[in-house]
């Protein structure tokens, strides 16, 4: 039996905060000497240092931006390259930081600059080899012809949107059952979700399914949990939720059963039905 | 293993050109303090 784990979220956090602190760390003792610069009334001295020292902050802030856009881009099935090569910007500075201080420890001597040069260089070979540069092809998965990537990331994102929606509308809903199952809708709609990053193919027949059925249950688990808040929920508002909660949980159930058995997504049916229902239920 | 051995002479480079030359730039200023 395949044992799905769900995305730990407060550990993704914690590794990506570790990483790329080595940045901050190691020009630290260049400090002493940005300080010993300026107890010394060096005012030269004192403006390279601290221009370097801040160029390697500067550096280790974008570099955690590149490696946070590389995080998600390593997550996605379907991604874009990331537009700014945040990394690469981040091992340019490094490079030209490293070439500068190296100069002024050489006090800028004509000489002295290829060595300097090098030093940077190597700086920029280092960042390149332990942290790698920003990657550059776009993950198109098995996109198929008819279906741009843009159109595909833009509906997976447009849905994921909702879903979000319906999530954070459930956790103000205190009714346990309720909760329950709208837990198990959204799990559902974002096993879906990741079937089409999987056969992005299958967007054009899961795209009124995404509209309709996503924008239907956010609505009404939006409305519901409006109402929730007051004093007191009238039986019938319990019923029609109930009710339309069972209609979407068993329709998202059998599509995602028929998205796993026969590769298929054919909702035209069940989804006339859902949306009479949705409908007759006044909410869309 | 190549990843590996990748990862260690990257450290190392690190380490050697923004480690070494911050901590050599304090030796820089010693001189005059001595």
């Amino acid at each position: 039996m395949a044992s799905a784990q769900r995305y730990d979220e407060t550990l993704h956090t914690v590794r990506y905060g570790l990483k790329g602190i080595l940045l901050f760390v190691l020009p630290l003792p260049l400090l002493i000497t940005v300080i010993a610069s300026l107890l010394r009334g060096r005012v030269m001295d004192t403006l390279v240092t601290g221009g370097v020292f801040a160029a390697y902050m500067i550096a280790a802030s974008i570099a955690r931006q590149g490696f946070k856009l590389q995080g998600e881009y390593e997550r996605s099935k379907l991604a874009r390259a990331p537009s700014t090569p945040y990394k690469t910007i981040a091992a340019l500075f490094i490079g030209g930081a490293s070439t500068v201080l190296d100069w002024w420890t050489s006090s800028f001597a004509i000489g002295s600059l290829l060595g300097a040069a090098l030093v940077g260089a190597a700086a920029f070979l280092g960042f390149a080899l332990y942290y790698g540069l920003d990657p550059r092809k776009d993950k198109t998965g098995t996109l198929s012809l008819g279906v741009s990537l843009e159109e595909v990331l833009d509906a997976l994102k447009a849905a994921n949107v909702k879903i979000d929606a319906i999530d954070a509308a459930r956790r103000n809903i205190h009714n346990p059952e309720f909760n329950a199952r709208l837990q198990r809708i959204t799990d559902k709609a974002r096993a879906i979700v990741s079937g089409i990053e999987d056969d992005p193919a299958r967007l054009d027949s899961a795209r009124k399914f995404l509209k309709v059925y996503l924008d239907g249950t956010q609505r009404v688990t939006e409305g519901y949990a409006r109402t929730h808040q007051g004093p007191a929920t009238p039986a019938a508002l319990e019923t029609n939720f109930s009710r339309v909660l069972d209609s979407i949980e068993q329709t998202f159930t059998e599509q995602q059963t028929k998205l796993q058995e026969n590769n298929q997504f054919d909702l035209d049916v069940q989804m006339q039905v859902l949306e009479t229902q949705l409908k007759r239920e006044g909410v869309i | 293993m190549a990843h590996t051995l990748k990862k260690i002479v990257g450290f190392v480079l690190l380490f050697v050109t923004i480690g070494v030359v911050s901590l050599s730039s304090i030796l820089h200023l010693l001189p005059p303090i001595l």
